[in-house]
């Protein structure tokens, strides 16, 4: 089988040399169906990333950047499937582009979604992994400590970027986060005070839910005054909402402004 | 096929020499991972002898830049052959590892 896999290999270069890309492209396909029935999904990774290859250089004459793409998506699968999330993330990277020459917008906001979302795992993989062959090697020999924490910075700022809007490719997340703070918010006023028509006041879920929304819209009519705990809660939703309405509406246009 | 490794200051120098396919991957990968375990954080593979490489092939290297980036070190491959500078290019590895046109130049820019 392997020989078998090889021989084709070999063969599909030769003609990628001679610029015979249909005949290059079928043999990759199909070295990398082989390597994906045996598991070996780094391969595999190879062959479809060689076959999209084939794919884009025919498309300098013909609109083939879509059949690219696909292949460029089937070689990121695999190499998730193989644990290589860097590479992955690479792959779903190119298909975006592809995507986009071929004006498919719906595809490159996925792959590119995609793309970010396999960049932050490879993060955790490369420091977590333990099916990767580094731990063979002493601890104190494979890390570097100043990439450990640049990964965990980088790392954290795409999760956030992940929960809050998808990377800019997910508008109804901001909606949701943005639901959730409203909501979480109105819990903690329904715990202090306000002060309506100058008298102290203790408010319920309703009221509390009521204020959380003019506080986080910017609206602030005024006739809830946040007093002692509600103050603090009142400016940390006020200063999330000076974000949460902008990254709405820019993922928004960002995602439907394409079609 | 046959794996050479000499030291050149700081850069371990592998030199490679044949076909890179499934097997001879696998004693690649041992080989590194030994280069590894010695310490080594400059690699720099020189492709002059190598006639064809593999998926296979392909896939340790870039395994092996991984192993060595999260080391703090770094991997580069020089004397390409035009063709396998091309399977480099379509498959987008020549942006994860660094190439360069011969020996002199790699080790200078290491």
């Amino acid at each position: 089988m392997t020989d078998n896999i090889k021989s084709m290999e070999i063969a599909a270069q030769g003609f990628l040399h001679e610029k015979k890309y249909d005949e290059a492209l079928k043999l990759f396909s199909q070295a990398a169906g082989s390597y994906q029935d045996l598991g070996q999904h780094q391969q595999a990774a190879m062959c479809y990333a060689l076959a999209a290859g084939c794919y884009e250089s025919k498309a300098g004459t013909q609109s083939l950047y879509y059949y690219a793409s696909t292949y460029y998506s089937k070689a990121a699968k695999e190499a998730e499937a193989s644990g290589d999330f860097e590479y992955a993330s690479m792959m779903y990277k190119h298909a975006g582009i592809c995507y986009e020459r071929d004006l498919e917008f719906v595809g490159f906001s996925e792959c590119f979604y995609l793309s970010k979302e396999c960049y932050r795992k490879s993060l955790v993989s490369n420091l977590f992994n333990t099916k990767h062959p580094s731990h063979e090697i002493p601890i104190m020999q494979r890390i570097d400590f100043k990439n450990v924490v640049g990964s965990i910075i980088l790392w954290i700022s795409l999760s956030f970027s992940s929960l809050i809007w998808g990377h800019g490719e997910r508008p109804l997340r901001t909606v949701g986060f943005g639901c959730f703070l409203v909501f979480f918010s109105a819990l903690f006023y329904t715990q202090g005070h306000f002060m309506v028509s100058q008298a102290i006041h203790k408010p319920n879920f309703l009221e509390s839910l009521y204020f959380s929304v003019v506080t986080i819209t910017h609206i602030g009519y005024g006739d809830f005054v946040p007093v002692g705990f509600n103050k603090a809660v009142a400016v940390l939703e006020e200063f999330a909402g000076i974000f949460i309405l902008p990254l709405f509406l820019t993922a928004l246009c960002r995602k439907y402004l394409r079609f | 096929m046959k794996i050479l490794v000499n030291a050149v200051d700081d850069v371990t120098v592998v030199i490679l020499e044949g076909e890179l396919n499934v097997d001879d991957s696998i004693m690649l990968r041992e080989a590194f991972l030994k280069i590894l375990k010695d310490g080594a954080k400059e690699v720099m593979v020189d492709f002059e002898k190598v006639s064809f490489i593999g998926s296979a092939g392909l896939a340790t290297l870039i395994e092996m830049m991984q192993l060595l980036r999260k080391a703090g070190g770094k991997l580069g491959c020089c004397n390409i052959n035009n063709s396998i500078r091309g399977l480099f290019e379509i498959t987008k590895i020549h942006k994860l590892i660094s190439i360069y046109d011969n020996r002199a130049l790699a080790l200078k820019s290491f």
